[in-house]
């Protein structure tokens, strides 16, 4: 009876078509917005680039000019410099061309037309020049004879400061809306799920009403709908993880299949969690779907979906709720295999997601079996 | 008015579930007012960063206070997987480790390895607090070399380190004072308005209009005695009545968001939001002529909403996207509110110099939209209606 029931449940799945078909075009259609909208956001935002600078050189300044040629040369060039009358230079920053204008009369001065990290990094550096003078000047009037050693120490490149790498995983963030959005897939199981325990309750549907007075065991009939669900809910998540690696060419690290495993278990999980909801109460479908929906969304808008600092804001703020909040277990999955070394988050991030389906499915069955009704 | 009646009845059940997409806005537009200072604008020079002391002598303690002084400390747990994490989100600029025996090392004028940092993006941050290290150390090392002692060096590096460049602020449009009046925090409000307005309208007004219309109950209520144009005329009464709704409750949340009432200019941001939601409207009668499923709704509900959020730049801000999307942008309604909300708010920003020609001229591009979008509504209807004859 349970391959009886498994197989008509795989080819009604099949037939819901607005669910499967939204399940497989919807990460299509937002996985291209989303590599559309953040092509190149990370180079343009977080990424170091030269910075574009305009110096005014009212008065000849060799040392300064030399100094200018040496830092925007090269691949690691801290600026890209335009050399330009005044006029032309503020015309510049006017149309925020350049982040700041340095003026070489007498001394240094630097002029911006904002706040922002790019002036800092202007300011620090005209800063660093103006000290390094004074060093000089301060070495020259009381230890002349130390005068070149100083000048020697100040020209070399110190390497008191060790860089620490602590990934070796993509690093760009706006990938984190990648995993939100097949997040967002396989907890949308959860409507797949639902109609479960809604085609096995008989005040809910016609179907529920033939399947309470038929021999076969809730069990037997439940068990069989879940497993139809998760198999489709299985392949939508792969095409979804496949189209997002192979297709837009998110990088997800070096593991691609542990990304496949976590997938699907956050698909049971999302599956199992429509079949809880859909237990629930006597609610109609449409109600039950809403709540669904809402659960779904709620999560994945914790998880970032729609603003990307949302889960690090939780993780000040509740870092629990990211340990219980499925969307967030699912990307923090994906990310765990993106960043770190270890298994050991990731494991556990999977085993929490595995937990959570198993309470699902119980509170499902508990709720929906040996449900008995007087009248239909 | 039993078709007015009707509309709402099926109107109220469907509030629960607009309801996420109501909290989901207020719960971004309140964080977004109160943590403006992400990683597009930092507020002078100061970043957070971090510093661990494992040598923890007066020296190593002295160059804490002087990062300290030109940056925020803050203080993380000394643990590789929160220090990532906080990296990786920015929640932290630079995380510092002084080495034990940095003050030996720096006394017999050793510079290799004093500090080690943890590092996760070649980002601004870390190219300027780490540029700020190295001078810190070569300036010591200098006056070290020149013949001073080591306290002594330290007290005149950081002499020499706290001198600050003359730095002119220049601004250009006189119109600045008159910007700096709109605060560009609430400006997101209305940035973010098109998202709630697209996804709530969906939800709500395609099933009551995709209900209606359904055959059966179509067939029923052409045999009644109420006429097709005051059927019609009900249906429209009560969708203006629910879009009116929806745009007062948002207008009314945006004056206690704000905390105060709108001013000036802002009242071209709530005519905007107006024209916007009439688009919005437009876009869901649309939908729903194709009678889509109550998941189906959902789910497009969806994919418009998010789609045109990030296409046009409510979500990114328009200056981050590129030149690619913003060209798709131009074909999309959100983009035009867009650029005139940034008009309004991030004028001398990212917005252009306000003009009131050129505000008119992006409502008006969105009131042709809600034109095109009606246009193609009727033809879908009389083509249906042809076929069904």
């Amino acid at each position: 009876m349970f391959w009886h029931n498994f197989k008509y449940e795989l080819i009604s799945g099949l037939r819901v078509k607005d669910v499967i078909i939204w399940l497989i075009i919807f990460p299509i259609i937002l996985g291209g917005f989303f590599k559309i909208a953040f092509n190149s956001i990370y180079e343009k935002t977080t990424e170091f680039s030269a910075i574009p600078i305009a110096v005014t050189e009212t008065e000849k300044n060799e040392v300064f000019h030399k100094v200018m040629s040496q830092i925007s040369e090269g691949d690691d060039a801290l600026f890209k410099v335009t050399y330009a009358e005044k006029n032309e230079a503020v015309k510049m920053l006017d149309k925020k061309e350049v982040y700041g204008i340095i003026f070489t009369d007498g001394g240094l001065s630097l002029s911006v037309s904002d706040n922002g990290i790019e002036q800092t990094i202007i300011k620090t550096f005209v800063e660093q020049y103006i000290r390094q003078e004074k060093i000089i000047k301060d070495t020259a009037m009381n230890h002349p004879d130390k005068l070149d050693e100083v000048i020697l120490s100040l020209g070399n490149n110190v390497s008191a400061n060790k860089n620490i790498p602590l990934t070796n995983g993509n690093t760009d963030y706006f990938i984190t809306f990648f995993y939100n959005l097949i997040a967002m897939v396989a907890l949308f199981g959860s409507i797949t799920g639902l109609h479960i325990s809604i085609s096995n309750q008989g005040n809910l549907s016609p179907l529920g009403a033939r399947k309470c007075c038929s021999p076969t065991p809730k069990s037997i009939s439940l068990l069989a709908g879940l497993m139809g669900s998760y198999i489709l809910q299985i392949i939508c998540i792969i095409i979804s993880i496949t189209y997002v690696a192979f297709v837009l060419k998110i990088d997800f690290g070096n593991r691609l299949p542990l990304v496949y495993i976590s997938g699907i278990i956050g698909s049971l999980m999302g599956v199992s969690l429509g079949f809880a909801v859909g237990s629930f109460g006597r609610m109609s479908t449409k109600a039950k779907e809403g709540v669904a929906m809402s659960v779904s969304m709620l999560s994945c808008f914790f998880s970032g979906l729609m603003e990307g600092d949302m889960k690090a804001i939780v993780a000040e703020k509740a870092p629990w709720f990211n340990e219980i909040n499925p969307a967030a277990l699912i990307s923090d999955a994906f990310y765990c295999l993106n960043i770190y070394d270890d298994y050991d988050r990731y494991i556990k991030k999977n085993i929490t997601m595995i937990i959570l389906a198993v309470i699902f499915v119980i509170i499902g069955f508990m709720l929906t079996r040996r449900r008995k009704y007087a009248s239909l | 008015m039993q078709v007015f009646k009707a509309f709402n009845k099926i109107m109220i059940s469907r509030i629960p579930i607009a309801m996420i997409w109501i909290i989901i806005f207020l719960v971004i537009s309140i964080i977004t007012a109160n943590n403006s200072n992400d990683y597009t604008e930092f507020i002078d020079t100061k970043l957070d960063i971090c510093i661990f002391d494992e040598d923890n002598t007066p020296e190593s303690k002295a160059l804490k206070e002087f990062l300290g002084n030109k940056h925020n400390l803050i203080s993380l747990e000394n643990d590789k997987d929160t220090i990532l994490d906080a990296l990786y989100y920015e929640r932290v600029g630079y995380v510092l480790t002084i080495s034990k025996g940095y003050a030996e090392k720096l006394e017999s004028g050793e510079i290799n390895d004093l500090f080690t940092n943890y590092h996760v993006h070649d980002s601004y941050s870390s190219t300027l607090v780490g540029s700020l290290i190295d001078e810190y150390v070569n300036t010591v090392r200098s006056y070290q070399i020149s013949g001073e002692g080591l306290s002594e060096a330290i007290k005149n590096a950081e002499d020499t380190l706290s001198q600050e460049a003359d730095v002119k602020t220049q601004s250009f449009s006189e119109e600045s004072k008159e910007n700096a009046q709109y605060k560009s925090d609430f400006g997101y409000y209305f940035q973010y308005l098109p998202y709630v307005f697209i996804s709530v309208i969906i939800v709500v007004l395609c099933p009551i209009i995709t209900t209606l219309n359904n055959r059966e109950i179509k067939n029923r209520t052409n045999c009644s005695c109420i006429s097709s144009g005051s059927q019609s005329l009900q249906i429209f009464l009560g969708s203006i009545f629910f879009i009116v709704a929806v745009w007062l409750f948002f207008i009314i949340a945006g004056i206690f968001v704000k905390g105060g009432f709108y001013i000036k200019r802002e009242w071209f941001g709530v005519l905007n939001s107006f024209v916007f939601i009439l688009v919005a409207s437009a876009i869901a009668i649309l939908i729903s002529s194709f009678s889509p499923s109550s998941t189906g709704v959902n789910v497009i509900a969806n994919i418009v909403g998010l789609g045109m959020s990030f296409l046009c730049g409510i979500f990114v801000p328009q200056s981050l996207l590129g030149n690619g999307v913003l060209k798709i942008g131009k074909f999309l309604p959100a983009y035009w509110y867009v650029k005139a909300n940034d008009m309004i708010y991030f004028s001398g920003d990212v917005g252009e110099s306000f003009s009131l020609s050129k505000i008119f001229e992006y409502i008006g591009i969105q009131m042709v939209f809600v034109v095109v979008l009606f246009v193609l509504v009727m033809l879908i209807m009389k083509a249906k209606h042809d076929k069904a004859e």
